[in-house]
């Protein structure tokens, strides 16, 4: 069987001098801060604030990381096609067959403050989850007062997305085996359309079964999922996220404070 | 006797397959086995007990209690259901949740259902694993835990659905030990399997079921007598002089 898809923490509880809600509330919060920043500098400021936090508090940041780096692709769409789409001030003009392909410099600055942000905040939620076990974050989303039957799906995902990219694996593995790889493009896509079937009424398959069982234990008539409770340190968590607020937006909330 | 499970005329009919006019028992703390070919409709009779599909006529009362919509959650107490593959079982984080999940369904306190995990993973000897991720465990340790799911909720019978498939020796052999255990603590069971050492050495009773068909009900002994019955368990001996044969041995 394989791993689960994120980076949470093995067993039951991780002892996080803070408690899975407020590191998940606190990183929500500071996603938004995150989001919200217009300028590049500031944002480089927070995603060195959200690493230099997490160094302190352990973080393991080789396998946020490799996780974060499987976005790369996402974040480089945003960079490399932005400057071709938006702006006025042009840095790049080059000569193609079908005419002029320009880059400007408005939309190049837009699309790495936009990569950037992406950056920051699969980095921040992951690095937030790294601290966390499974049931401790499924426990903190009931503290918050999400619906259990979303909570439960929310459990059968994250528990069958790697069984089905395993599945996935073994079934190229044997295509592999009968010669998939010198097929012709046409076959290959025939093959692949095939494998995503295949994917799909397995995980249907899977997905009754996990509902018959976990109806049988009495899915519906109880709460399965208790929640977190609150620790002391969180005050301090909540207090620096209130301190930063303030700092990064003293002057729009003196203009609100003095009407 | 009584029973612990009652079927009388049973019918179901879904597309080409059908249940015809079953009637079976299984009494208070009897081992039966349910054996039949692929197809023939072990498991979909399980379902059918559990209530998670309905007969199309007939009737199943569970300790006198009438499968039905309204009761089914009352049955789903008394009957527990091992599935063949503990990947259809287990979802939850860790050990400890899934196996408190049905616990915690039944209304227990937290500290009930900490006992109550304790003595399951105990039973199934896995106290070792509570923090254990249930993706990280062999089919072997899975298929115990899954069991120690099913018992936690502690239900009076066990239906088994191939609980020996896909495990070693040393596995299988914990596996006998484990469930004799519940018997012992006076637990009726239900088990398919298609391995005839489970059936001349570990059945009260055999009921065996062909093409939807009950075609035996009653004891082992005569069972493994009767020819037509030997076909649904296989023809060990003679595939097994045919594959000397192939080997050029006999």
């Amino acid at each position: 069987m394989g791993n689960f898809l994120l980076p949470f923490r093995e067993g039951r509880t991780s002892d996080s001098r803070f408690s899975p809600t407020s590191i998940f509330v606190s990183s929500i919060f500071m996603g938004i801060l995150l989001s919200l920043q217009t300028q590049l500098m500031i944002l480089l400021g927070l995603i060195g604030l959200v690493l230099l936090f997490g160094t302190l508090a352990r973080t393991r940041w080789r396998v946020v990381i490799s996780l974060a780096a499987r976005f790369e692709v996402v974040i480089l769409f945003w960079v490399l096609l932005l400057p071709f789409f938006y702006g006025s001030t042009v840095i790049l003009s080059i000569s193609v067959p079908w005419g002029q392909l320009i880059a400007y410099q408005e939309g190049l600055e837009f699309g790495v403050l936009i990569g950037f942000r992406i950056f920051g905040l699969i980095t921040l939620f992951l690095a937030a989850l790294s601290h966390m076990s499974l049931a401790e974050f499924i426990g903190a989303l009931r503290t918050l007062k999400i619906p259990t039957f979303i909570l439960g799906s929310l459990l059968i995902m994250l528990r069958y997305i790697p069984l089905f990219v395993e599945e996935r694996q073994r079934m190229q593995e044997a295509q592999k085996l009968r010669g998939f790889e010198k097929g012709e493009i046409m076959e290959r896509i025939q093959s692949l359309g095939f494998l995503i079937g295949s994917i799909i009424d397995r995980a249907m398959d899977r997905s009754i079964s996990v509902y018959e069982s976990m109806t049988l234990r009495g899915f519906g008539h109880g709460m399965f999922i208790v929640g977190v409770r609150p620790k002391r340190n969180d005050i301090a968590l909540i207090l620096g996220l209130i301190i930063l607020t303030l700092i990064l937006f003293n002057q729009q909330i003196l203009e609100v404070l003095s009407g | 006797m009584t029973c612990a499970i009652e079927i009388n005329n049973l019918n179901f009919r879904y597309n080409e397959f059908s249940l015809e006019d079953v009637t079976m028992n299984l009494h208070l703390g009897e081992q039966k086995a349910l054996v039949g070919l692929n197809g023939s409709g072990k498991t979909t009779l399980f379902k059918l007990i559990l209530g998670l599909l309905e007969p199309t006529s007939g009737s199943i009362h569970v300790f006198e209690r009438r499968a039905k919509r309204e009761n089914y959650w009352e049955i789903r107490k008394d009957v527990g259901f091992l599935f063949q593959s503990p990947d259809d079982q287990l979802f939850a984080p860790t050990v400890w949740e899934d196996v408190a999940f049905g616990p915690r369904n039944l209304g227990m306190s937290e500290e009930e259902v900490d006992q109550q995990v304790e003595w399951s993973l105990d039973k199934v000897g896995m106290s070792g694993f509570v923090n254990r991720p249930v993706n990280q465990m062999s089919h072997g340790q899975a298929k115990r835990v899954a069991l120690a799911g099913v018992i936690a909720m502690r239900p009076k019978i066990l239906l088994l659905d191939e609980p020996f498939a896909g495990l070693d020796f040393p596995m299988v052999s914990t596996m006998v030990d484990i469930i004799q255990d519940l018997r012992n603590d006076g637990m009726s069971l239900l088990y398919t399997t298609h391995n005839r050492f489970f059936l001349e050495n570990w059945a009260d009773s055999i009921a065996v079921l062909h093409d939807g068909k009950l075609i035996y009900d009653g004891p082992t002994e005569s069972a493994l007598q009767d020819n037509s019955i030997n076909k649904q368990t296989g023809n060990w001996e003679e595939l097994g002089n045919r594959m000397k044969r192939y080997r050029g041995v006999v």
